[in-house]
């Protein structure tokens, strides 16, 4: 059946080089149960095995190629990119928790300096400078972007574990 | 047992991250720490090490001073009553604190990179196409045609004469002052009429935009190649 929203949809995923957010979303669909009509194009679409599948991501979604093809593609259309370090991925955890965030806060807890692996996040985008607090020396804040959800393929920030539920799982063991 | 730990600073992040590893090798749980033990293995495993980055090296050595410092705290039989000496027991409470929530973001951390890994084998476009927007179809074609039959009636013009009169401009611009005054108002294809060649066009433009700059007249053209209107300046 003719359905121009859905044409639209798939149309907009495919030319977009970022998520679509329901913001961008609202402004040309019917706002009024969007998200679910929205989960049901999603449906339709992956069910078709194109290998090409839309995912939920960063509070938004993004047309992707399917896991299935990545090996045999990855050699041409794959971006040669370094994994992180695991200083790297320490650092923007602790970030991703307590944001907004100033360089000392992140160094307290890690116990060591961290100047230079801040900068590469940045660098990366992973990360984004929102301020500066106020205290005395008016320190940067950072947080993360939504690149970052993006690069982990996290639909939001509580999609991590909280503290909590992973103390329960620390005592129990 | 210190055979076991045979560690290379190399694969730590910092001092936290060796505490971590202590612990865990001592299979200890992280709720309750044996300080003692932990500091005599961290202080070890410090001298062992035997090439250290002096900024890292003081980050270690500030740990290991703090645990021994803790340690031999805790020793103590509790005498003092003085506020500013710590108590070993909020001390301890404090640092195990601390070395939770660093595990806790070192295991955060495991998570991040297992979701990287799969996450990795997604490909996606980068950058968005943008589709070209080019006014193509707002010009009526019709428009074409006047142009072209103008084109094609335009008087060729005569055999080129070199001639040696100048045009004055002053002159002309009198010329023009009087044939504009004479009418009110009036198109630049009639005063491209009344000149006899190319070189007068060119001056009489000239004298017009003189005139339009000492305010005697003004021009209106209402759009792009159309009819330019020149009217006395009111």
């Amino acid at each position: 059946m003719y359905n121009k929203e859905k044409q639209l949809f798939f149309a907009a995923l495919f030319l977009s080089g970022k998520p679509l957010d329901l913001r961008f979303l609202r402004k040309i669909f019917e706002p009024i149960n969007m998200e679910n009509r929205i989960d049901e194009y999603i449906d339709e679409f992956n069910a078709l095995n194109l290998g090409i599948k839309i995912r939920k991501v960063a509070e938004g979604y993004q047309m992707v190629t399917d896991t299935s093809v990545f090996d045999e593609l990855s050699d041409f259309f794959g971006e040669k990119t370094e994994n992180l370090s695991k200083a790297a991925l320490e650092t923007i955890a602790i970030i991703a928790y307590r944001q907004p965030v100033t360089k000392i806060e992140v160094e307290e807890i890690r116990g060591v300096n961290s100047s230079g692996i801040i900068r590469q996040l940045l660098d990366k985008n992973l990360i984004r400078v929102m301020g500066r607090k106020n205290v005395v020396g008016r320190p940067l804040l950072y947080c993360t972007t939504k690149y970052f959800l993006e690069y982990f393929n996290l639909k939001s920030l509580s999609e991590l574990p909280t503290f909590r539920e992973w103390q329960e799982l620390k005592q129990d063991n | 047992m210190n055979d076991l730990l045979d560690v290379k600073t190399a694969n730590f992040e910092g001092p936290l991250d060796l505490l971590i590893h202590l612990i865990y090798k001592n299979e200890m749980n992280i709720y309750d720490i044996s300080i003692s033990t932990i500091a005599d293995q961290f202080v070890d495993t410090l001298r062992k090490m035997e090439s250290l980055d002096i900024e890292i090296a003081a980050e270690f050595i500030n740990m290991a001073s703090y645990l021994t410092y803790l340690k031999s705290k805790m020793l103590l039989p509790k005498t003092s009553t003085f506020e500013e000496d710590m108590d070993p027991e909020e001390e301890k409470f404090l640092f195990t604190q601390r070395i939770i929530e660093y595990s806790f973001y070192k295991d955060v951390a495991l998570t991040l990179k297992e979701k990287e890994f799969f996450s990795s084998r997604y490909l996606s476009r980068k950058d968005t196409l943008y589709l070209p927007k080019e006014n193509l179809f707002s010009e009526d074609p019709m428009k074409l045609v006047p142009l072209f039959f103008d084109l094609i009636n335009k008087k060729k013009e005569n055999n080129v004469v070199i001639e040696h009169d100048n045009v004055d401009i002053e002159d002309l611009i009198c010329q023009m002052k009087d044939f504009l005054l004479k009418r009110d108002s009036t198109f630049w294809s009639e005063i491209v009429n009344v000149c006899n060649s190319r070189k007068e066009i060119v001056s009489a433009l000239f004298a017009i935009l003189e005139l339009v700059r000492l305010k005697t007249i003004t021009a209106v053209q209402n759009e792009n190649f159309g009819e330019i209107l020149v009217k006395k300046y009111v």
